[in-house]
């Protein structure tokens, strides 16, 4: 086979191709997150919710609402948070940072047997069905009006807004917001707000 | 001759600048950040009987100074307690200018803290 005058051309083209392969010779390594200095994107990473939730707890707890008057703790249970951004994100991941540190304040514990799309963990209410069976001694079985009822629900969302700044870049303004409702009377017990912003190239994409 | 050298040479390592005083050793400062002036650290307990730790820094600098602050927060058995307060923050004192960091202890059963306080660098 005679090499042709193309084949000089054609090696250079697939030797570029090659080159374009994203991240193709960066090694894989593992994060420590106390020490994680990595680059940041226009979206939003673990670290902005860590930051976000980390403040929002920050802000309850120092509000003072959440002492119980005469001691105990409120119980909450979780309702909507609205995702307003363009990421397809799952906001369990805020959600999931407050409540473990709600909890493990002593201020608050979280209900699962009372959830907007029915309980988090239906296992509370199925295990009741065991009343009926003989094969169980009824005296560990869950007696009725044992469960506890929620004093607080908390709800929130997550609000994107897209700005174009001087010299053509985009600034990107992430607002999360939550609030306490006590369910009682319907009010807001505690409201609170943390805004991530960036600002990178305009050409870059956040979703 | 040897001797009196040697005796010269011991009073002037006596006369070197002494090193520096102290600082409280629950705050670790990095070398990074020695440019800047730090408060001791005030401990106050807040209503709830959680520690509030609280340090004024001051930037005598012509530029912007970002910090990266780390604190652990410890249990009476000294072992750190997991928690969002426990997050790397990041805080910019601005040029000729002075902000404050502060910290809060995620609950009642925190004894102890050890905060790290180092330039934030990507």
């Amino acid at each position: 086979m005679i090499p042709s005058r193309r084949t000089p051309i054609l090696l250079l083209l697939g030797l570029s191709l090659t080159a374009c392969v994203p991240g193709g010779d960066m090694p894989t390594t593992r994060i420590d997150q106390r020490t994680d200095r990595g680059a940041v994107g226009m979206g939003l990473d673990n670290r902005d919710f860590t930051e976000a939730a980390g403040e929002l707890v920050r802000d309850m707890l120092e509000s003072g609402r959440l002492e119980r008057p005469g001691g105990g703790r409120y119980v909450l249970a979780i309702s909507r948070i609205r995702n307003d951004t363009q990421l397809r994100m799952n906001t369990d991941e805020l959600i999931s940072k407050v409540r473990i540190d709600l909890n493990n304040s002593g201020r608050t514990i979280t209900t699962t047997a009372v959830g907007l799309s029915g309980p988090e963990d239906p296992m509370a209410i199925q295990s009741r069905q065991l009343r009926m069976s003989g094969e169980f001694n009824q005296r560990t079985v869950a007696a009725r009006g044992q469960m506890v009822a929620p004093d607080l629900s908390l709800s929130g969302s997550i609000i994107q807004r897209n700005n174009r700044v001087d010299g053509g870049a985009m600034r990107i303004d992430y607002t999360f917001r939550l609030v306490l409702t006590e369910i009682r009377t319907g009010l807001a017990f505690w409201e609170g707000e943390r805004v991530i912003s960036r600002q990178g190239s305009g050409r870059t994409v956040a979703w | 001759m040897r001797t009196l050298a040697l005796i010269a040479g011991l009073l002037l390592a006596a006369c070197a600048t002494p090193p520096p005083p102290s600082y409280d050793p629950r705050v670790i400062l990095t070398p990074a950040v020695a440019p800047l002036g730090f408060s001791p650290p005030a401990v106050t307990t807040s209503r709830d009987g959680r520690l509030q730790v609280t340090i004024n820094v001051a930037n005598n600098l012509a530029g912007d100074f970002p910090l990266r602050i780390q604190t652990d927060w410890l249990s009476e058995s000294g072992r750190p307690i997991q928690s969002l307060q426990s997050r790397p923050q990041q805080l910019l004192v601005p040029r000729n200018g002075a902000a404050v960091i502060t910290g809060d202890a995620p609950n009642n059963r925190v004894r102890d803290f050890r905060m790290q306080i180092d330039l934030d660098s990507p």
